[in-house]
C-alpha cells in the first residue's frame, strides 16, 4: 500500500480564524465584561447579586423591564395579527398594482426607525399637525402618542413591513400541492386556510414573531424619542450608563444583561425549536394566485392602499417638514422655505461623510467575510458548517446597547485603547451586521449544486481560482443583497452608535437624534432627509441596474 | 489521438465505516467505452469521482497509461467529466462554457475559436453558440456538457449518469450519439449508469457492481447471456429462477439427472460443478410456447404450466405462469398475433434450449 498524501492546512481556515478572532475580541469579550461588571460591587472586588436584587425591587428599574416585555409581546402580537391577513391575501390574490404595492410597503423598513418615530411626533405630538387640526375642529383632548400605547402604535407602524415581508415569504414557500390536495379532498377555501395553510406556515409565523420581538426589545430610537416617561430597558441602560460615568456602570450592565438573557433565549428557541419544524417546499412551485371578483379586488386594493399611505406618510412628512419654516419644535406648515437647508447644510457634510465612511468600511468587510463564511458554512463539511452557522449568528441575539457598553468598558484603557476612534464604530457595525451577508450567501449557495464548481475544477481550474471565477459569480446576488442590508442597517444604526461615538466621529444618526432631542425640528428634518437618502440610494441604484440587466437580456432574446 | 489505458488497483473508499468501494480492481483498455453498472449505492459514482480526484481513496492506486495519478489534484488529472446535473455555468454563454477548460489550458485566440466551434459542431449545437444556458432544453444542455468535456481532449472521459434527467426517447437518441462520438474520437470513456438497457446498448464492456465490489465484468453479451450470479442475472433484464435442491440431483453415467418441474432433465457435468443447492435461471424470451403435439428438438426441455396472469405491452405479450415446482415464470412472446394470446387459467406448454439455461450456486459466486 502506498502512503497517501496528508491533507494540507486548508486555506479556508484563515477566514474562519479571522471571524472567530473578531467575534472573540469584539463581541464575546465585551459581552463578558458587561456581564462580569453586573456581578461585582462598586470597587470591583467582590461578587454580589446586589445589583439584581436592586433591579427587581426598585420600581424605577423593574418597570423598564415590564414595559419592554409588554411592548415586545403586544407589539409582536399586533404586527402578526395585521400582517397575517395582508401577507396571505398578497400571496394568494391579485390586486391592482400588485408589484408596486409590494415594493413600496418596504419603505418604512428601510427608513431608520427613529426617523419614523420622529415624523409621527411631528404629526401627532404636542405641536403636531394632526393634533392641532383636531383641536381646531373642537377636540378638547385629542389622542396623543405619548405613553405606552403611543410607543406601541409607533412600533407597529415602524416594524409591520418587516413582519409582512417575513410572512409573505412564509406563505410563498408552502408547497402548493399541499393546498391543492386539501382542495381536491373537498375542503372549502376557509377550511383549507385553517387546516392546511396556517398549520404549514406556523413555524415561519412563529419565527417571524420571534424576530419582530427581538427587534422591538432591542430598539432604542423609538422609545427614546416618543417614550419620555415610559422607560424601557434600552433607554434605561443608556440613561444609567451616561449618568454612571466615573464609577463602574453596574446598573447599566445589569439592565443590559437582563435584556441579553431575553434575546438570547429567543434566539435559542428559534434555532433549536423552529429549525426542525419547517415545511418549506424545496421545489420552485409558487402558490396559485387567484384573480378575485372586481368588488373584492377593489376592497383588497383599498386596504393595501391605506397600509401604503401609512408606509409613505413618514417620508412625505419629512420632505414637507424639511421645506417648512420651523421655530424650534413648531413647524409652520404652509410657509415654504429653504431656510432649514441654508442653516443646516454646513453641518450636514461632516456627519454625512462620517456615516458613509463608517458604513461603507464595515459593509465591505461584511460582504467579504460574509461571502467567505457563507461558503464555509455550506461547502466545508457538516461539522464546521453547523458550528460556524450557529456561532456567526450570535450577534443577532446581542442587544446593541449591551455591545456598545461592552466596547466602551473593554477598550477604554491600554493596551487596546480604541474607545472614541472610528475603528471601534466600524468594528461594531461589522460584527453586528455580519449575519446578514452570511445568511443571504449561504441560503443562495445551498441551492446551487456543487457539481458546477466541480466541473470547473475538472476542466483544469484550481479550487481557489474556481472559487472566485465560478462560486463568487453565482452567489454575487447574495453578496450584494447581504452587503446592502449591512449598509442600510449600519448607516441607520442609533442603538449601538449612541454609546460608542465621539465628538470626532459623529454620525448622521447621532446628529439627527440630537437635533430632535434639542427640539430643532427644522434641522432635524433636513438631516433626517439626508439620512434617508443615504440609506435608500444604494437600494435604488441596485434596482435600476437589475432592471437594465433584465431589459438587456430581453432584447438579446 | 493518444489513447489512454486506465488501471484501477485495489481501490477502497470508505465513508465513515461504510465501504463505498471495496478493494476493487479493473483494467480499462485504450479507447474502450467501459460502463460501471449497478443500483444506487453500489459505489459506481464513488469510483468515478475517485478517478476524477473528487474523492480520495483510502487505499489502492489508479494509473493512466501506467503512470500513477494518485498524487495529482483533480484539476491536474486531465479528465473530462459530464455530470448528471450537466453543471453548465449559468452565467456563461454556450461557447464560453465550452471555452472554459481551454482557457484554463492557456489556449487563446484563433486556436480557441476553432476548437470551440469544432466541439460545438460535433454535438450539433453550433447555432446555439451565443445562447445562455437557461434558454436551452435539458438535451441541449447535455450536449454542451459533452462538448465542454471533449474539447479539452482529456485523457479519459467520465460520464456520471449523464442521461438520467432526460425523457425516455431523448435518452435513447443521446446514448447513440455519445457512442458514435466516443468511437469517432477514439477516447477512453468510463460511463456510470443504473440503466441496464443503456449499459447494454453503448458499452464495449460492462462491470456490474454490487456493494462496492465487482459482481461481473464482461461484454454486454456475456453479462446478459452468461451472468455468473443470480444478482447479475436479476439486475440485467428479467430472469426466471428455480431453486434446485442438492438431493434432487443424482449422477447417471457421465451426466447428472436433475428433477426439474417434476420431470427429469439430463445435464452435462460441466454445467454442474457445484456441490450445493443451485439456482436455474432462464430468460423470459428464451422460453417458447409450444403446442402439445410439437416434437421437442434435440437438447431441449419442456413442461406444462397454468397461466396466472397476462400483460399486453404492444411489442410483446407477457405470460406469468405457475410452474409445477411452484415458481412464478415469465414468458415473453415478441410481436404477438391475436391467436398467441391465451387466457388466464389455461394450461400451456413451454420449452427452452438447454443452451439458454444458466446455473448458479445458491448465494452468489463466492
Amino acid at each position: 500500500m502506498i502512503s497517501l498524501p496528508k491533507k494540507r492546512f486548508d486555506i479556508w481556515y484563515i477566514p474562519v480564524i479571522i471571524v472567530i478572532a473578531c467575534y472573540g475580541l469584539f463581541l464575546l469579550y465585551p459581552v463578558y465584561n458587561v456581564i462580569k461588571s453586573s456581578f461585582f460591587n462598586e470597587s470591583g472586588s467582590t461578587i454580589t447579586f446586589n445589583s439584581y436584587v436592586k433591579f427587581f425591587t426598585v420600581p424605577y428599574y423593574y418597570r423598564a423591564l415590564l414595559n419592554t416585555l409588554c411592548l415586545g409581546f403586544f407589539g409582536t402580537l399586533i404586527i402578526l395579527l395585521i400582517t397575517l391577513p395582508l401577507a396571505y391575501f398578497y400571496t394568494r390574490t391579485r390586486i391592482f398594482g400588485h408589484v408596486a404595492i409590494g415594493t413600496i410597503i418596504w419603505i418604512p423598513y428601510l427608513t431608520p426607525a427613529f426617523i419614523g418615530a420622529y415624523t409621527w411626533l411631528i404629526l401627532f405630538g404636542k405641536f403636531g399637525l394632526v393634533t392641532k387640526f383636531l383641536i381646531s375642529i373642537g377636540f378638547e383632548n385629542p389622542p396623543t402618542i405619548s405613553g405606552l400605547g403611543g410607543i406601541l402604535v409607533i412600533f407597529v407602524l415602524s416594524y409591520y413591513p418587516f413582519g409582512f415581508v417575513l410572512l409573505k415569504g412564509a406563505f410563498e414557500t408552502i408547497d402548493p400541492s399541499l393546498e391543492e390536495s386539501a382542495e381536491n379532498l373537498g375542503s372549502s377555501p376557509f377550511r383549507r386556510f385553517w387546516t392546511v395553510t396556517l398549520p404549514a406556515a406556523t413555524p415561519s409565523i412563529l419565527n417571524a414573531g420571534l424576530m419582530v420581538f427581538i427587534i422591538i426589545i432591542d430598539a432604542f430610537g423609538i422609545p427614546a424619542i416618543v417614550g419620555i416617561g415610559v422607560p424601557v430597558l434600552t433607554t434605561l441602560v443608556y440613561g444609567e450608563f451616561t449618568s454612571e460615568i466615573g464609577g463602574p456602570p453596574i446598573m447599566a450592565a445589569t439592565g443590559s444583561t437582563i435584556l441579553l438573557s431575553i434575546s438570547l433565549t429567543i434566539l435559542i428557541i428559534q434555532r433549536v425549536y423552529l429549525k426542525k419544524r419547517s415545511y418549506f417546499s424545496r421545489g420552485v412551485a409558487r402558490p396559485k394566485m387567484v384573480n378575485p371578483k372586481l368588488g373584492k379586488k377593489i376592497i383588497l386594493t383599498l386596504i393595501f392602499l391605506i397600509v401604503l399611505i401609512l408606509s409613505l406618510l413618514p417620508i412625505i412628512t419629512i420632505i414637507i417638514s424639511a421645506f417648512t419654516k420651523a421655530d424650534g419644535p413648531v413647524l409652520r406648515y404652509g410657509t415654504w422655505t429653504l431656510e432649514n437647508f441654508e442653516k443646516t447644510l454646513y453641518s450636514v457634510w461632516v456627519p454625512l461623510k462620517t456615516s458613509v465612511m463608517l458604513a461603507f468600511g464595515s459593509s465591505i468587510l461584511d460582504l467579504l467575510l460574509g461571502g467567505l463564511m457563507g461558503y464555509v458554512i455550506v461547502r466545508k463539511g457538516k461539522l464546521l458548517g453547523t458550528f460556524m452557522d450557529a456561532f456567526t449568528s450570535l450577534p443577532l441575539g446581542i442587544p446593541g446597547v449591551l455591545l456598545g457598553i461592552g466596547l466602551v468598558i473593554s477598550f477604554s484603557s491600554r493596551p487596546i485603547l480604541l474607545a472614541g476612534t472610528g475603528f471601534i464604530i466600524v468594528i461594531a457595525y461589522f460584527v453586528r451586521r455580519l449575519p446578514h451577508p452570511i445568511r443571504t450567501v449561504s441560503s443562495l449557495l445551498s441551492q446551487i449544486n456543487p457539481d458546477v464548481e466541480e466541473a470547473s475544477v475538472n476542466l483544469g481550474v484550481p479550487p481557489i481560482k474556481t472559487f472566485y471565477k465560478v462560486t463568487t459569480r453565482m452567489v454575487l446576488p447574495g453578496i450584494i443583497t447581504g452587503g446592502l442590508l449591512a449598509w442600510t442597517s449600519s448607516i441607520a444604526d442609533l442603538t449601538c452608535t449612541i454609546l460608542i461615538f465621539s465628538a470626532k466621529w459623529k454620525t448622521l444618526t447621532i446628529e439627527t437624534y440630537s437635533q430632535i432631542r434639542g427640539d430643532q425640528y427644522g434641522a432635524a428634518s433636513v438631516l433626517g432627509l439626508f439620512l434617508m437618502i443615504t440609506v435608500v440610494t444604494p437600494v435604488f441604484i441596485l434596482n435600476i441596474l437589475n432592471d437594465r440587466k433584465k431589459r438587456k437580456e430581453m432584447v438579446e432574446e | 489521438m493518444n489513447q489512454v489505458q486506465v488501471k484501477i488497483e485495489n481501490i477502497t473508499k470508505k465513508f465513515g465505516a461504510v465501504k463505498a468501494v471495496d478493494d476493487l480492481s479493473i483494467d480499462i483498455q485504450p479507447g474502450e467505452l467501459f460502463t460501471l453498472l449497478g443500483p444506487s449505492g453500489c459505489g459506481k459514482t464513488t469510483l468515478l469521482r475517485t478517478i476524477a480526484g473528487f474523492n480520495y481513496q483510502n487505499s489502492g492506486q489508479i494509473f493512466f497509461n501506467g503512470k500513477n495519478i494518485d498524487r495529482l489534484p483533480p484539476h491536474k488529472r486531465d479528465t473530462g467529466m459530464v455530470f448528471q446535473t450537466y453543471a453548465i455555468f449559468p452565467f456563461l454563454t454556450v461557447s464560453e462554457n465550452v471555452a472554459y477548460g481551454l482557457k484554463a489550458r492557456k489556449i487563446r485566440g484563433k486556436e480557441l475559436k476553432e476548437k470551440v466551434s469544432r466541439a460545438l459542431e460535433l454535438v450539433r449545437m453550433t447555432e446555439y453558440k451565443d445562447r445562455r444556458p437557461d434558454q436551452l432544453s435539458g438535451g441541449q444542455q447535455q450536449r454542451i456538457a459533452v462538448a465542454r468535456a471533449i474539447v479539452i481532449e482529456p485523457k479519459v472521459l467520465l460520464m456520471d449518469e449523464p442521461l438520467s434527467n432526460l425523457d425516455a426517447k431523448l435518452r435513447v437518441e443521446m446514448r447513440t450519439d455519445i457512442r458514435h462520438l466516443q468511437k469517432k474520437l477514439g477516447i477512453t470513456m468510463i460511463y456510470v449508469t443504473h440503466d441496464q438497457e443503456e449499459a447494454l446498448d453503448i458499452s464495449d464492456r460492462i462491470a456490474v457492481l454490487e456493494k462496492g465490489k465487482i459482481a461481473q465484468v464482461g461484454t454486454p453479451w456475456e453479462i446478459y447471456q452468461r451472468p455468473i450470479s443470480s444478482y447479475v442475472a436479476d439486475f440485467i433484464g428479467t430472469s426466471n429462477f428455480s431453486l434446485i435442491k442438492q438431493n434432487t440431483i443424482s449422477k447417471s453415467g457421465d451426466k447428472f439427472k436433475v428433477i426439474f418441474q417434476n420431470k427429469s432433465i439430463h445435464l452435462h457435468s460441466d454445467l454442474l460443478p457445484y456441490k450445493d443447492d443451485v439456482i436455474f435461471s432462464i430468460r423470459p424470451e428464451a422460453l417458447k410456447i409450444m403446442s402439445d403435439d410439437e416434437i421437442l428438438p434435440e437438447n431441449w426441455f419442456s413442461f406444462t404450466s397454468r397461466i396466472s396472469e397476462t400483460t399486453y405491452l404492444g411489442s410483446k405479450f407477457v405470460y406469468v405462469l405457475d410452474t409445477p415446482m411452484g415458481d412464478s415464470y415469465q414468458v415473453t412472446v415478441v410481436n404477438p398475433d391475436r391467436d398467441d394470446m391465451e387466457d388466464v387459467g389455461k394450461m400451456i406448454r413451454v420449452g427452452f434450449s438447454l443452451n439458454d439455461l444458466t446455473i448458479f450456486p445458491v448465494g452468489g459466486n463466492s
